[in-house]
Parts: C-alpha cells; structure tokens; sequence
C-alpha cells in the first residue's frame, strides 16, 4: 500500500483522460437485419481485442446466436471472421475454437465465395496443433479446395494451408502436388500463394524423392521445387515473377546441377552456335591473346547446330538467373540479385559463375540495382577470384558519380584477392584516377588502398619503384607530402611493408621521413614499421596513471561534502579544469573525463547559485548580479542536457544520478522562474513533473532508492491537490536549499565504456578554399558530409548553422541522408540549405574557411 | 466446322511489305498495310486487286496498323486514296503521330530525289489520316456488332501494338513486330493469357537466341569512354527513328553518371520531330523513363545538343549522331571524310549495312575509300559494330507463345527457312498446329464449333445445391437420351463457372485447363427458333404443355415365409440394408420398404405364403434389377 502511493498520485499529472475506445454494445446484435447487421458486426471486429473473458465469451455466444438465425452469406461469412478473432483472443478458449472450427467446417459446402474464404481462413487460423480428426479433416478440406473453381476460395485454401503449415501441422505431400499444379493457374493470386506452398514444403522436407515422369527416376523434392520456382521467373505477371525469384534464393542445398544451370543459355545465330560476350572474355584470357581493336567480327557464329538439338523453351532451372537479371521490372531483377546473392554465400562454384553477370548489372539503367550488384560483389568478394578482364569492367564503375557506388567499389577493393601483379597495378590507377576525378573519395580510397596493401604485399612490392619513381642510379625529386596522390601510394606501399619486410630497404630517405610524417598524422591508416630507432615518432608507451588521476579527482570532490562552502567551490573549479585537461590527454578516457566535468561543473554552478544571497527575490539584486544568475542558470540547464543525451552506455546509478541532477536543475529553474518573473511557469511546472515522474518510474523499474532530495519531493507531490506552479515551487524552495546534491558522480564503474557522443565534420572541411556564393532570399546548397558517433537516437540529429551575424539555424536532415556505418554510429551526407536574410541587400560571399562556419549540435525536443 | 482464312499479300515467309488478309467468323479485316524497301516498280505495295473485285470499302471491315515502320504502313495513303478505301483504320495514337512523319518522308525521297510521278501526295497522306482512328492500350474497340479489337503493348518502337480481334467465340492475336526484351526507351511486349484461336506472330529472328542486351550496351559504352577520354571524336551513323533514341539515351545516361562533359552532338530534322512525339508518349515508354519522367523527361537530353555543320572542324573530342545510317551519303558521310584519317577517332555501326555502302566497306576491313569524285580516304579511324536489334528472338517467341496459349499459331515476316525450324519447335513444344503460308498462299485454319445453350438458373442452382459424391476426375460428358415428341433428356456436363461470379480480369474460360470439377447435369435441352435451352424436367413439362407419363415395372414374388408380415419386412429390411448400405434402405410402415426414395418394395399377406412387390420407374431400371435379384436369391422358393 505504500510504496506506489506517490506514483498513483503522480498519475493526477497527466493530462487528457485515455478513453477506453474497445466498449462494445452486444445490443446491437440483437437483430436480424442483414443491413444493420453487417455494419455493427464489423464495428465488432475492429473492437477486438475487448477488454475482459467474461464479456468475450458474451458477445462470441451472441455472435454464434446470429449464425444460427441468420442465413444471410455475408452475415455468415462475417461472423465467422468476427467469431475467429474472437476466439483467438487472449486468453485463447479452445471450446470456443472448437466451435468455430466445427461452423466453419459445416459452412465449407456453401456455395458462395465470401463465406468459403471465411471459412477456410477460419480453420486455418484455428487448426490445433495435436494430430487428431479435427486437424486431418482440416488439412483434407483445404486440400480440397485448393481446386475450387473460384479463384479467391483457391488463395484462401493456400494462405490457409501455409498458416497450418507455420504453426507446425505437418501438410499432405498432395498439397506440393497441387501447388505444383497451381502454379500454371490463371489468377496470379493464387501462383503467389501456390509459391510460398512450394518453399515450405521444400524447406520442411528437401530430402523426399518424387518420381520424374516419364522414367524411372527420381529426384530431390527440393531439386523439383527449386526448378518450378524457376520456371515462375518467367511468370506473366511481375508480382509473381519477383517472388520467385525472391524464394530462390530461399532455399538452401538445393543441388550443384540445378545451380548451375540457372546460368545457363546457349546461343544461336540463324542457327549456328554462338559464343556469348562472358565466353569470349574468358576464352580471350586464357588464351593469352590481347585484343586487337577490331573485334566486331569475333562474335562471328561458330559451327551449324542439328535442329532437334536446340530447346528454346527453357525446362527446369535452366537460365532462370539469366533472365531474371534481364527482366523489365527493377523489381525483379532487385529480388534475383538478393537470391544470387544468399545462393553465392553457400556455394564458391556458384559465385565464381555469377560474377560475370553482376559485373553486367553495374550497367543497369537503374541506380538502385547497379548499387545493389555492386553490394552483391562486395559481399561474395571473398569467395571469387577475379580475372583481369572483369576487373578492369569492374574498376570502370570507379567513374560513377554516384558516391554509395564508388564507396561499395572501395570496400569491394579492399575485400577481394587479386592474382597478378598488373591486376594490383591497374587497381590503384584506378584509385588513383577516381581521386583526381572526385577528390571527396580521399577518405574511402585511403582505407581501401590500406587493405589492398596489406593484402598483397609483395605484388605491391613488385611496383614500388614505379610507384614511387625510384631510380636505381638517379635520385628523383622529392615529392610533395600534401600531395594526394603520393599520400595514397605511400599509404599502399608503407601496409605492404609490414608484411613484406623487403620492401623497406628499398625506400629512400625521405620516403622514410614521410613516413614518419604519416604515422604522426594519421595513425590509423599506416601502420607501425621495424625501422631504426630514428625514424620512429617520438611517441613512448609511458603509462599514464590517468584513470587513476580521474579517480582521484573524483573522490576529492566526493570528500568535501562537510567542507566550507568557499573552499568546495575551489576544489570544484580545479578539479574541472583538471578533467577537461584529461579528455585531451587521454583519448580513451575522454568521454569518461567530459562526463566527470561536466557533472562537476553543474555541482560548481549549483553552489554559485545557491551561494548568491537573495536569489530568490531578483528584484533586490544589483544588474550585474542578475545577469550572472541568469547565465548560470541558464549554463547549469545547458550542461545538464548534455550530461542527460550526450552520453550513453552509463550504468543506471549513473543514469539515475544524471536524471536526478536534471530533475534538481529543472526544480531550479522553477523555483528561480517562479519568483523572478512575471511570466507563467506552468510550462516548466509540467516538464518538471513530466521528468520527475519519468526519474520515478525509472527508479521503480531499475530498483534503485531515491536521494533525500527526491524523497521529499515525490512526497510532498503525492500530498498535493493539483500541480500549480506557485504551491509545487513552494514545496520545492526548502528541499533544494536543504538537501545537497549526492557530490560523487558515481562514473568509477568503467570509465572505459562511457561512450559520448560526437560528430566530425569531413566535408566542407575547415581550411578548404571553395567560396559558396549566394545570393539575398535564395539558397545555397552545401554538402556536408560527416561522421557522428555514439548517438543512441539518431532522430534527434540536427545541423546547426551559424551565420555571421550571430543568427543560427537548426535542420532537420532528412532520415534517409544518414546511413549507418556501425553501432550507434552514422554518416550524415546531406546538402545544408543556407539563406540569408532578405534584409542584406548586395549579394555576399560566405567565406567557408578560418572558424568552422557550421557545426552539428544537439538539440532534442 | 469454322474457319480462319489468313492470306499473306506480303511478309509471308519474307521480310517486308506486310500486309496479311484475315476472314474471321465472316469479317474482313486487313492487317497491317507495308510496302518492300527492296522494290522501286509496283511489286512494292500489295497487290491489292487480289483481294475483291469490287470496291475494297465494302469488302473490308477494318484495316489495323500495328507499328508505323514503313514496311507496316507505308501502302497505307497508296490504299486508302489511289485503291480507293474509306473504312475504318485502327492504330494507336504515337503511331497515327509519327506515321505520316516518315510517310511525308519516304513521299520526299521518291517523288524529289527518284522524281518518281506517280506517287501520293502530302495531301493524300493528310486524307488518309482523317480516316484513322486511334485506340489506346487494353481498350477494347467495338468496329461493329460483332468485331471488336484491343491492343497490347509490343515493345519494337514507340505505339507499336499487338492486337487482339474477337467476333463471336472465335478470336485472335496479331503481333506485328515485338520485343520481349526491354531496352533502353521501351518496355517488353506483354500479353495476358486470352487463348485465342490463332496467334500471327512475327519470326524474323526465328533461329536466334541473343546474348543480354547489358554486355554489348557496356562494350559500347566503353569503346565511346576510352576513345572521348584520349581526344577522340566518335562518330554514330544511325537512322532518324527508333535506335538513335535508344542510343541517345543511353549516353545521356552514361553522361551523366560518369560525369563526362563531352558534348555529344545530334542532327537536326526529322529526328528532332520525332523526338517531339517520343516525348510526349512517355506512358508508352519503359519503368525507367516512365518513374523518372515528372522529375525530368529522359528525351529531353541533357548532354545531347543539336549539331551545327561547322562544328566538324572543332577540335576536341565529341560524340556525333549523324543520319543516314549505312554512310552511303549526306551529313554522316562527309563526316566521316572528315575525321577518317586519325587513328584517335571511331565510327560505331549501330546496325546493318547494305553492300556496296561505305559502312559495309569499313565493316569489313577496308583500309582506303575510293569515291565516285577520284578522291579517296584513308581510314585510320577504329570501326566498331553494334547490333541493336528491336524483335524477338527465338526464346522470345516461343515465350509469347506460352503466355497466351493459343490454339494454333501461324507465322509471318521471316525467312522460310528459318520459319521452318521455328514451326518444328511450336509443334513439339506446345502439340499445336503451326503454319506458314507464303504470299498469296491461304491458310486455312479450323477452329472448334461452340454452340450456346442457355441454362436455367433454377436448375443450375439445384444442380450446384446436390453434393457430388466424389471427387473423382469429371467424367466426359455423357448423353443419355430418353425421347418424347419434341424435346430430349440429356445429361450435359456443364462448367460450373457459368454462375459464380469471377473476379478479377486475367482470363475467363477456364473449361480447357481440366482442372474444375465437373457435375452432371439433368436436364432437358429444347430447341427452338434456333435458341438452344437448358431447362429442368418439370419446367420443360410445364413449358411444353406434356403432361408427365411414367413408366413403372413391377414384379411380384412369392415367397415361403411362415411368420408374421412385420418380421419379414424386418428381415428383408436388414438383409437389403446389409446389401445396398443401411442409408438407402428406409421402412415405411410395416408392410413397405423404401430404397433410395424411388423404389418401394410392398408385402403382402398371402395364401399360403407371402409376396414381395417390387415396383420401379423406368430411370431406375438398375436399381430395380439388382433388388429383385437380391430378393429372389435370398427368398427363392
């Protein structure tokens, strides 16, 4: 009784009464007008779930009742929707299952359509799961009715076949015959259904042996499902072509032959055999020919072929992929890439024979297939080997414009094994010629071009000197460290060399300067090398002690809960400047130290205020007295919504802690409001109470005990008629002043792991010299491309805009523009709209260098 | 039986000049009306005096135009104007647009550079365009009472259609040239499941499979690439219509991903007209075009700018369009003269080249071009070949087979040769029947008599109403004759689809995929004034006027039995319920028994034994026989 008294009174808060919208009148039932009937029957279903069993098992007799007396079809079909609903309702009551199943069974001679759709969604909804009579005739009817003559009742009988299927009813082998059968049917509805039959079936029992007609033979059930399903891909209707070949990825060990053959198609010119484009590539490699410029003959028809030797009409699996790929529809051809893509993972074979023709789709017409054939390779990248032919197709997709292409090109790079030295070379040419043509790809082509060198050192090493332009007897200019490009060979040379030691003598002076140079400014890209003593930087591993620094810190400011008032906000201020020092030092413990700061920094500004004689009554204060309150309110407020949405991965003492702090600022600020200005704080007083119960709730669910602070004040608020601003600052004026806030932050669990929140901007960067004119009252666009990181909620990402005359803007980058490269963190490309006011009337230059023009900032609300 | 008549006046196991005359339930219809390229003298247009010897208008019912190639419709103003025609002609609307285009065109050619005479004229093609009248995708169009056509997209060139002609239950489907392969401006043919009794297909490329469309788009893609990158220009003799959209396309695309900023350069004139309609028929164009449309029209180019003569000399690289295509003249080739000496450049060959042209000669590797002026070129330049083909190819066809179904298939504008081994593969892939009538050459084809009955619905609905006892596959319909006067008894297997209503549009008959069940149905059939009747036994009754007459057996059997009657009417109750199964027998009272609600077995007291009466009507002489054979070997005395 006690311990939920505060919260059910906190409950008086909340504002607007939930109606309870599930009250449902049996009495409208009581009719027997089709007309009226229908609709409050409907008003019904859309009621479920209601609220209690005992009017549940009300209205299903009252609704069974109307079966009875009511012979209108579409009554009956919809009572026995409703009815099934209901029954399924929790908690579920198996009587009445049964009689719903039992009407709806009696219902399946009925003639109508509607009523036999009803009626087998009904059973199959409701089927049991234990083997008995009730569940073999349910499986017979809707094996029965798989040959309806009405097409709706066929989907119905289908769908309903696959939701038994789901809860675990084993199906009739005859139900994968028929919708074998079903898949030449005229409605595409039902071959839709008929598909997802065949998939399970395949999936619950590959193994099973079904007899070829027409011979002795059998074959694999899955084997058979998987060439019906490619039969489908050349389906009339584009919804059931893209599920085909949605599901033929689907199926897993389907047989080495029918895999291959979905590639298959022999060519024919006026009957002669022909080599397709993918054979001559191959046959022109490995003979060793190079081209001679002048190939159109080469697709010249080889030999005459028999007449009877040539199908045309494609059996079984064969060339399904083919022509999904080439299909009308992007649709499908998204859904082939998808199935080439889950078969490829389980089969290297498989892979190695689709690589040809996802290296075609780079050239589909639609961008969003091109991305997905790029995403397909880079996911098989592992498992193919690729020839020199296809790479040089492949690296022409290097010129795209289109920056998610270019970037999955680069992870593609990064991943696969190339065999020869020429394929290396011509791989960073280009990477090479794709930095000059976009030089915003530095970042994607520095990371791949590390992995390229670390994955073939000494193919790399075969190319140093060229690269590099090392003469064996004449010493070369030294190149521009600045310069991109040199940068990027020396990034692919200096990754080879970890792996490929000789490649270290080769260097030359000042490449091993650069190096060292390199290592300094962007250590993750180039790794530590065995060189001299001389050419390592200068960075020794000393241990630091720092993590004990920042507990040490800590406990001081934890110590001084008895001291005087003067020397706590000393110690406060040293120990905060301390910590902001730390997150400098030590990066790993930068989060953790910004944390402790701050929560430092909001117990140095708590003092302040409080310390301030007559806060409370303003008016008496001097200007300069007031201005200062009014920041550090103002500061205090700020910095607790930082601690409360900048930082994540916090235990929840620290979570409670911080949301405490948060809870005590906006006290604060209430108390301050209330009695400075004449204003109305009824807005602050329901986000105080809105955060109070929230820090309540918590609290319950995580089994943590309140501070004296909150003690009081959920107290008091639980004796309180109504929430007014006036009487909650009045409760609130003595428990700020009497109770301290708790001076540990408890942030001494794991340091480590505190994670905050924070954005890079990489694009526009700080020192470029691009110039962004605009023009009064219209806009400019201007990428911005940058890296947030640990932002738990990424909804609530905003981009500030900081114009010269001292005005910003928050916006709203759109959802999609964000993509996600790991946990919690995400890429933000977007173009910032700016504009200038309509007042400035010469058109200006918003010079972009110097101080960075724009930030992104939190702002959540 | 019915026939189709079809008779090729052209493109009847050849290529051009189509034109194909079809009698279908007693209409005339003409498809397509082309004229042969090959031919200057009168073997260019159809004979048309083959078809009647009176006026064409009252022997014709309609003519359809599938595509607004020349070869499909360049006889048309010869026709309607010089024969003399004035019914109705059906094409869809880009056709009726851009046909008098190259009508107007092909009119220039002849009459001012041949300086033919007697030809039409530009007022000849405007008459005659007065007489079309358009028809939109999936419209049905009703010519007259009977006849109705509906168009289906074909892919090939902007508005060419396959057509679908109905009179009656007879039906069936012209393709005129299609595709089945998307490209770059234009979607896939495609067309529903309608089962006609005759498809006419196109077989021009009947003994071919193509390579995917992508690997030769990115070669050529490519080759332009790598040869603008180092400087050179690029030359692409095409023809105005068709592929260089197709073409243009596809750079202004590749333009615009790559970044290039090339120009690319494009000649005036009867191509930028037509590039005005392929505009503004953008639903006719493929899922690309169609999506990206209201955010720019794919046809108003980005990189593609008009050409002007003098840009030739610019230096730089660049990409030219330049008509006609087989170089044999005008602006492609003086073009050509131009840049034929740097190795730097390319000509692309986007399609065939007749021999004799200059295209056919670079093709094949000649080195230096003497012209008729004593002056000749080196060529240096690189020669590349594309085939950009817009048919269908083997797998194609044989895949616009399956999805219609139709019942026999007859081929046109193809090589015999090929249409040969095409036929062989229809016949054994799909048991139909499959021709190829050359010109003037008749093919008659049968189709299958349907005679309607109309069914009434009481009795339908009774039928429907009985359970079937099984569900054993239907039996084939059975006749089961018992005569009165005027009016048979039959049982007739009927489709029940008759009375439910079908949703949705893919395909209606349903009665040849053997998959419904079938009920039998009893009923009696009248004819009368030649309408054809199903009625039930009382409603014929009734509507006739007879009063009802039945014909019973009765036999009678004495039987030694000493008990009571009841005992021996209990006895024979359980012996025939042993027998029969205990649902069909029922005892009445005492003294009667009745089987399966018809037959009544009767009892009588009798000196000094009992007798048996067993009574049946005439439809269950079955029933009854076996009964009495049950009764006499149990009770036999």
């Amino acid at each position: 009784e006690d311990a939920p008294r505060p919260a059910k009174r906190l409950q008086l808060v909340r504002r607007g009464k939930t109606v309870d919208q599930n009250e449902f009148t049996a009495a409208s039932l009581n009719t027997d007008d089709p007309e009226t009937l229908l609709p409050a029957l409907a008003d019904l279903h859309n009621a479920i779930p209601l609220t209690t069993e005992i009017q549940n098992q009300g209205v299903f007799d009252e609704v069974m009742n109307i079966g009875q007396r009511n012979k209108s079809h579409k009554v009956l079909a919809q009572v026995i929707h409703t009815s099934c609903s209901l029954s399924q309702c929790d908690p579920c009551d198996p009587k009445m299952q049964d009689r719903v199943i039992h009407l709806a069974l009696s219902l399946v001679t009925s003639t109508k359509f509607i009523v036999l759709v009803r009626s087998l969604e009904a059973i199959g909804n409701l089927c049991p799961t234990e083997v008995g009579s009730v569940q073999s005739s349910i499986t017979h009817t809707l094996l029965t009715h798989t040959t309806h003559q009405d097409n709706r009742v066929r989907t119905a009988a289908f769908n309903s076949l696959l939701l038994i299927q789901d809860k675990g009813v084993l199906i009739p082998s005859e139900a994968y015959d028929s919708a074998c059968v079903a898949l030449s049917d005229d409605y595409q509805s039902v071959r839709e259904a008929a598909l997802l039959i065949i998939k399970v079936v395949a999936d619950t029992d590959p193994e099973r042996l079904l007899p070829i007609a027409a011979s002795d033979d059998h074959m694999r059930l899955v084997d058979h499902a998987f060439s019906q399903l490619c039969s489908v891909v050349h389906d009339i209707s584009v919804r059931v072509r893209t599920q085909a070949a949605a599901l033929l990825g689907t199926l897993n060990a389907v047989s080495e032959k029918f895999l291959q053959q979905t590639w298959d198609k022999k060519l024919i010119s006026n009957m002669r055999r022909k080599r397709s484009a993918h054979e001559r590539a191959r046959a022109m490699v490995s003979s060793g020919e190079w081209s001679t410029g002048k190939r159109w003959a080469d697709d010249t028809p080889k030999e005459q072929v028999a007449a009877e030797s040539v199908s045309i009409i494609s059996t079984g699996s064969c060339g399904a992929f083919v022509h999904g790929l080439e299909d009308e529809f992007l649709e499908v051809r998204n859904a082939t890439l998808d199935s080439i893509c889950a078969l490829a993972l389980n089969n290297a074979q498989f892979a190695n024979h689709s690589l040809d023709f996802l290296v075609d789709m780079f050239n589909d017409e639609i961008e969003e297939v091109r991305l997905k054939a790029i995403q397909v390779l880079q996911q098989v990248a592992g498992l193919v080997t690729l020839r020199a032919d296809q790479l040089e197709e492949i690296l022409h997709a290097l010129r795209d414009s289109s920056l998610d292409i270019r970037e999955c090109l680069h992870t593609f790079l990064a991943t696969t094994i190339l065999s020869t030295i020429s394929s290396v070379k011509l791989c960073v040419n280009a990477l090479l010629e794709n930095l000059r043509r976009y030089p915003q790809d530095r970042r994607s082509i520095h990371r791949c071009l590390r992995r390229v060198g670390m994955n073939h050192p000494t193919l790399v090493q075969a190319l140093v000197a060229e690269l590099l332009v090392i003469h064996p007897y004449f010493d070369g200019v030294e190149p521009s460290v600045q310069d991109p490009e040199y940068i990027c060979k020396l990034i692919l040379v200096l990754n080879a060399a970890v792996k490929c030691t000789t490649i270290l003598p080769l260097l030359e002076q000042h490449t091993l300067r650069h190096y060292a140079y390199l290592r300094d400014t962007m250590p993750q890209l180039v790794p530590v090398l065995k060189l001299g003593e001389e050419w390592q930087p200068s960075r020794v591993p000393v241990s630091t002690n720092t993590l004990q620094f920042l507990k040490e810190s800590v406990s001081r400011v934890g110590r001084l809960e008895r001291s005087s008032t003067q020397l706590r906000m000393t110690v406060y201020q040293t120990v905060y400047s301390d910590l902001i020092k730390l997150a400098d030092i030590d990066p790993s413990l930068s989060a953790a130290s910004h944390f402790a700061a701050s929560y430092t920094e909001c117990l140095l500004l708590f003092g302040k205020i409080l310390a301030t004689r007559n806060w409370l009554t303003p008016s008496s204060l001097s200007m300069q007295q007031t201005g200062a309150l009014k920041a550090n309110v103002d500061r205090l407020l700020k910095t607790t919504f930082r601690l409360r949405h900048a930082f994540t991965n916090l235990s929840p003492v620290e979570e409670a802690s911080i949301r405490n702090l948060r809870v005590r600022t906006l006290a604060l600020q209430l108390v301050y409001v209330v009695h400075g200005s004449t204003g109305s704080a009824l807005g602050l007083c329901d986000n105080f109470l809105e955060h109070t119960e929230a820090l309540h709730r918590y609290l319950t669910d995580e089994g943590l005990s309140a501070d004296s602070f909150l003690e009081g004040v959920f107290d008091e608020l639980s004796q309180l008629e109504e929430p007014r601003p006036g009487a909650v600052a009045r409760i609130l004026q003595p428990l700020l002043l009497t109770h301290n806030i708790p001076p540990v932050p408890p942030v001494l669990h794991h340091p480590v792991q505190v994670h905050m929140c924070s954005a890079e901007i990489i694009e526009p960067q700080s020192d470029s010299e691009t110039i962004h004119k605009l023009s009064a009252g219209l806009v400019v666009g201007v990428p911005l491309d940058a890296e947030i990181t640990h932002i738990p909620d990424p909804s609530t990402l905003r981009v500030r805009v900081c114009y010269p005359d001292h005005c910003t803007q928050l916006v709203v980058p759109p959802r999609s523009h964000l993509r996600q490269v790991g946990e919690g963190t995400y890429r933000l490309l977007t173009t910032v709209l700016l504009s200038a006011q309509v007042s400035w009337s010469e058109a200006c230059h918003l010079k972009n260098n110097g101080r960075p023009a724009r930030d992104l900032c939190w702002n959540i609300g | 039986m019915p026939e189709i008549k079809v008779t090729p006046l052209g493109a009847g196991q050849d290529v051009g000049r189509s034109c194909i005359l079809v009698t279908i339930g007693g209409k005339n219809i003409m498809l397509d009306c082309g004229m042969h390229m090959g031919y200057n003298d009168e073997r260019r247009f159809p004979d048309f005096s083959y078809i009647t010897e009176g006026p064409l208008t009252d022997y014709l019912d309609c003519i359809i135009i599938s595509h607004f190639h020349l070869d499909h419709c360049g006889a048309l103003p010869f026709m309607t104007e010089m024969v003399g025609y004035s019914g109705p002609i059906y094409m869809t609307h880009p056709t009726k647009a851009l046909c008098p285009v190259l009508l107007e065109d092909m009119r220039k050619v002849a009459v001012e550079r041949k300086g033919e005479t007697n030809f039409f004229t530009s007022s000849m093609i405007k008459d005659c365009m007065k007489k079309v009248i358009t028809v939109s995708l999936h419209e049905t169009v009703q010519v007259d009472k009977e006849l109705e056509i509906k168009a289906y997209y074909a892919g090939h060139v902007l508005g060419a259609a396959m057509f679908h002609i109905r009179v009656g239950a007879q039906s069936l489907v012209y393709t005129g040239d299609y595709n089945m392969t998307p490209d770059r401006h234009l979607g896939a043919a495609w067309i529903d499941k309608c089962r006609p009794d005759l498809l006419i297909s196109e077989s021009t490329y009947a003994t071919t499979i193509r390579d995917s469309k992508r690997c030769r788009e990115r070669d050529l893609l490519k080759k332009v690439h790598d040869c603008v990158d180092r400087g050179g220009k690029v030359l692409i003799p095409v023809f105005a219509l068709g592929r260089v959209q197709e073409l243009c396309i596809l750079l202004d695309t590749y333009w615009d991903r790559m970044n290039l900023k090339v120009p690319i350069y494009f000649t005036m004139g009867l191509a930028e007209t037509a590039n005005k309609y392929y505009r503004m028929f953008i639903t006719w164009t493929n899922q690309k075009i169609r999506r990206t449309f209201v955010h720019r029209n794919m046809f108003d180019f980005k990189h593609v700018k008009p050409f002007d003569k003098s840009y030739m000399e610019n230096p730089g690289p660049m990409v030219v369009f330049a008509t006609p295509g087989m170089l044999h003249a005008g602006l492609s080739l003086a073009i050509f003269k131009k840049w034929a000496h740097n190795s730097n450049n390319m000509v692309i060959m986007p399609g065939y080249c007749v021999q004799g042209t200059v295209g056919h000669k670079i093709l094949n590797g000649a080195k230096k071009i003497d012209f008729e002026n004593r002056t000749s070129v080196e060529v240096n330049l690189s020669v590349e070949y594309m085939s950009f083909s817009a048919h269908a190819d083997a797998k194609g066809i044989m895949q616009l087979v399956r999805h219609c179904e139709p019942h026999n298939v007859l081929l046109v504008h193809g090589e015999n040769v090929k249409m040969e081994f095409l036929t062989q593969k229809i016949m054994q892939e799909f048991n139909i029947n499959c021709y190829k009538p050359a010109n003037g050459e008749t093919a008659l084809i049968s189709v299958p008599t349907n005679m309607e009955a109309e069914v009434s619905l009481p009795l339908l609905k009774h039928t429907l109403a009985t359970p079937t006892p099984t569900l054993a596959p239907p039996n084939p319909a059975t006749i089961a004759p018992t005569t009165t006067t005027t009016t048979t008894t039959t049982s007739l297997t009927t489709p029940n689809t008759t009375t439910t209503p079908t949703g949705g549009h893919e395909g209606v008959d349903n009665t040849h995929t053997g998959l419904k069940k079938q009920k039998v149905l009893h009923g009696v059939l009248i004819m009368k004034n030649s309408s054809l009747r199903v009625v039930g036994v009382n409603e014929a009754w009734g509507e006739l006027g007879v009063s009802p007459h039945q014909l019973r057996f009765t036999e009678r059997i004495e039987v030694d039995h000493g008990g009571p009657v009841p005992t021996l009417t209990s006895a024979l109750h359980t012996v025939l319920a042993g027998k029969l199964g205990g649902a069909m027998v029922q005892a009445v009272n005492e003294y009667q028994l009745s089987v399966a609600d018809t037959v009544c077995v009767n009892i009588h007291e009798d000196d000094p034994g009992k007798t048996i009466l067993v009574s049946w009507t005439h439809q269950d002489e079955a029933l009854g026989g076996k009964l009495l054979d049950i009764i006499r070997t149990t009770y036999a005395k």
